[in-house]
């Protein structure tokens, strides 16, 4: 298996870069850099936010503009945060709502995919069965590992990691509940991709700081 | 292979990227834009649809087409 392609991601041209993942799959990392960078050749301003802490989970996940509000987009488990209204939420309220311990809402989109994992059994445990269409995956094997299809979801994957349970005894820790949506305040860094970004991760940056620096 | 998931992504990255620019990516972005407008022609009513849906509905097709790594 070929899992860590991150660095193919971030230097071949986007469709080079695709024909990369269809062969290994992809991290978070990847896959957040892949998103940011659509996201610039579409025309909108993206960043990647990477958070988390040593020894327990962290995720990257990608920030994009849109009119003037920062927004994040998780093309790795597909979710993003929403209000009742299926609205997007802006990142930094999504932010402050954490820091009163207000979880926003989170969708959760059920759609099949393509999925490469060590061996069945660990894809079976990242598979969500919940939802009408989707069923134990489909998987063969593949260079030592399985390639399967099926539909993993954060839910799964928190349920199937063995660094959750750890990652909740640390926020549990700081006074936060166990969810997993708090990580989020433990900032490790956001980062630019293209130069005409630069400015703005650095107020990112710096606004994210002053609203989670009470946590760490 | 377990700790691949989610830890270390995160260093790769760091280590190559820093904060800021990559200069592949920058020189990569002509033809990054051939390929998402392909992608943005597969999407039916894309040129209709206001920002929020076009970022929306860039994550999802991305999000299916991208395999995971687990």
């Amino acid at each position: 298996m070929n899992f860590l392609i991150h660095d193919k991601v971030i230097n071949l041209p986007l469709k080079a870069a695709y024909d990369e993942m269809a062969h290994g799959g992809v991290f978070c990392g990847a896959t957040a850099a892949f998103l940011a960078r659509v996201y610039t050749a579409a025309g909108f301003k993206a960043w990647t936010y990477n958070f988390g802490r040593s020894g327990i989970l962290t995720h990257v996940t990608t920030l994009v503009e849109i009119d003037d509000e920062i927004f994040i987009q998780d093309a790795y488990l597909n979710y993003e945060y929403v209000d009742d209204d299926g609205k997007l939420i802006p990142f930094f309220s999504v932010l402050s709502k954490l820091t009163d311990k207000n979880v926003p809402k989170t969708t959760v989109f059920h759609a099949k995919r393509t999925g490469f994992f060590p061996n069945t059994t660990k894809a079976e445990r990242w598979t969500d069965t919940t939802s009408k269409d989707a069923g134990q995956p489909h998987c063969s094997p593949v260079n030592g590992g399985a390639k399967c299809e099926g539909v993993f979801t954060l839910p799964t994957m928190l349920h199937a990691h063995f660094l959750t349970e750890p990652t909740y005894e640390f926020l549990v820790d700081r006074g936060f509940p166990r969810e997993i949506d708090y990580l989020m305040l433990f900032p490790i860094e956001i980062i630019s991709l293209y130069s005409d970004t630069i400015a703005t991760r650095d107020q990112l940056d710096h606004k994210v700081r002053l609203i989670t620096e009470n946590n760490n | 292979m377990r700790s691949a998931i989610f830890l270390l992504t995160f260093l790769m990255l760091a280590g190559s990227a820093a904060h800021a620019q990559i200069g592949p990516i920058i020189d990569a972005l002509p033809d990054d834009r051939k390929f998402v407008q392909r992608m943005i022609e597969s999407i039916p009513g894309y040129d209709d649809m206001d920002s929020m849906a076009k970022v929306r509905t860039l994550r999802e097709r991305v999000a299916r087409i991208t395999p995971v790594a687990g």
